[in-house]
Parts: C-alpha cells; sequence; structure tokens
C-alpha cells in the first residue's frame, strides 16, 4: 500500500511540474501567433488550431491582410477553444497538489472530476464549435462578399471528447460511492 | 438518527471510565468516543459483545429507539 502511495505522489510531482509548464506554454500558443501572424511559428500554431483549413486561397496572403478584427476573433477563438485544457490543467494542478498532502479520496477532489467532466463536455457540445466558428470567420472575413463564411463543424473528436467527458463524470460518480463506502466504513466500530 | 446510543448511561452504571472500557474491549478510545457520542454509522457484532461482556449488560442496555 505504502509502494503505491509514493508512487502516487512521485507521479503527482511530476503532473504537478508539467502542467506548470503546460500552462505557460498554452497561453502563449493561445495569444502569441495572433500577434505574428505572418511568421512561420505564427502561420505553424494557425495550422495546428485549424484557422488555415478556412483559407480558400493562399493563407500566407490571408495572414498579410490580417487586420485587428481578425486577430481579435482569433484570439477569442482559441481562448475559448483552448478554456477547457487552461481548467483541466488548473484542476490537474489542483489534485496533484492534494495527492502530494496525502489528500486523495476526499469530497473536494471528486467535484473536481466531476466538474471537470461537466466542462469537457459544454466544450465538446458548444465550445468546439464556436471557437471553430470564430476561427472561420477569422479566415474569411477579409473576403469579397460572397467568399466569407463561417462553419460548424461537429466530428469524430467532438463525439471522442462528449465520451470522456461522459466517462470522467462516470468515474467522479463511482469515486463519490467508494468516498461514502470509506467513509462509512471508518465510523463502523 | 432513531437510535441512541447509552454507552454513558452503562459507563455511569458500572462506574467504569471510558479508558477501562478501551482496554476491556480492545478497541481504542477514539473509537469509543464516535461511538458514545452517537457519531459512528455502524457497529460491529463482535464490538457489541465485547461491550455487553465487559460492562455485563444486555445489547439493549446499551442501544435504545427513539421516534423521531
Amino acid at each position: 500500500m505504502k509502494k503505491f502511495e509514493n508512487r502516487l505522489v512521485r507521479t503527482s510531482k511530476n503532473t504537478l511540474i508539467i502542467s506548470k509548464i503546460l500552462l505557460i506554454v498554452l497561453l502563449f500558443i493561445a495569444i502569441t501567433p495572433w500577434f505574428f501572424p505572418t511568421s512561420t511559428f505564427g502561420e505553424g500554431i494557425m495550422g495546428i488550431l485549424g484557422v488555415s483549413h478556412y483559407a480558400d486561397n493562399n493563407f500566407d496572403y490571408v495572414t498579410r491582410n490580417f487586420t485587428i478584427l481578425n486577430r481579435s476573433l482569433g484570439i477569442i477563438g482559441s481562448i475559448i477553444g483552448m478554456l477547457p485544457l487552461f481548467i483541466g490543467v488548473l484542476v490537474m494542478m489542483k489534485l496533484s497538489k492534494n495527492y502530494i498532502t496525502g489528500e486523495v479520496f476526499n469530497l473536494q477532489n471528486i467535484k473536481s472530476y466531476h466538474h471537470l467532466g461537466v466542462i469537457y463536455l459544454l466544450s465538446a457540445v458548444l465550445l468546439q464549435p464556436l471557437s471553430q466558428i470564430l476561427f472561420s470567420l477569422c479566415a474569411t472575413i477579409n473576403n469579397p462578399i460572397g467568399h466569407r463564411f463561417i462553419r460548424i463543424t461537429f466530428d469524430l473528436s467532438n463525439l471522442t471528447a462528449i465520451f470522456f467527458a461522459i466517462m470522467l463524470i462516470i468515474i467522479s460518480q463511482v469515486m463519490y460511492l467508494g468516498q461514502k463506502i470509506s467513509e462509512e466504513q471508518e465510523l463502523t466500530i | 438518527m432513531a437510535i441512541i446510543i447509552e454507552l454513558d448511561v452503562m459507563l455511569a452504571k458500572r462506574k467504569m471510565k471510558l479508558q477501562k472500557l478501551s482496554e476491556l474491549v480492545g478497541i481504542t478510545i477514539q473509537n469509543l468516543s464516535i461511538l458514545k457520542n452517537g457519531k459512528a454509522k455502524a457497529i460491529k457484532l463482535e464490538t457489541l459483545n465485547s461491550i455487553c461482556v465487559a460492562l455485563d449488560c444486555q445489547p439493549g442496555d446499551i442501544l435504545r429507539y427513539q421516534k423521531i
């Protein structure tokens, strides 16, 4: 038992370090490309975010003509899209800190898992499609009239996210039940 | 809960301290306090048996049902 506890503490310490790095990287990825859209870095990140898929002509031409409106739409879109990941990393940090101090099956951790599941479910159903709408608008708003469009996408990645979010909610409910049983066990004399 | 634990009454009747009962029964004083204060969710028959032996009483002397 002690061996597994030590392993959990060690993993949590590593996760805490990775989460801190990830938080900085995510903030960097969400904001910086929109200030340097013509650079290779900016275009690369926009490619990862999926903005370049919406440009029907040369993406270089699109980024060269980026206005404040394009950048604003892009920043809002990337923040909305990455919001669940930000929250996920913050929750992971909180959980890791609790695990390091030995608080494993407390109600606070279970609530964190449940909230995370709900946030990911909302993200898959609402935030990700909304983020893609903003990205499509960002990439095409400078096009001539008739060539501007917004695109709502709902694909396999959204379905996968919904599946994992529901699984997270179920796991949190099972953990809640486990916590209740453990509490009952502790109060059985 | 409708079940009232009257361990303190029996202890007073037998003029016994919780510490002494703890030693006789073989469970910690903290757990006995939980039981005495009515915070326990369940009691094992084995524990109830040990308490009844130590206090020379019936389970009904320790547990009482009160309608809410």
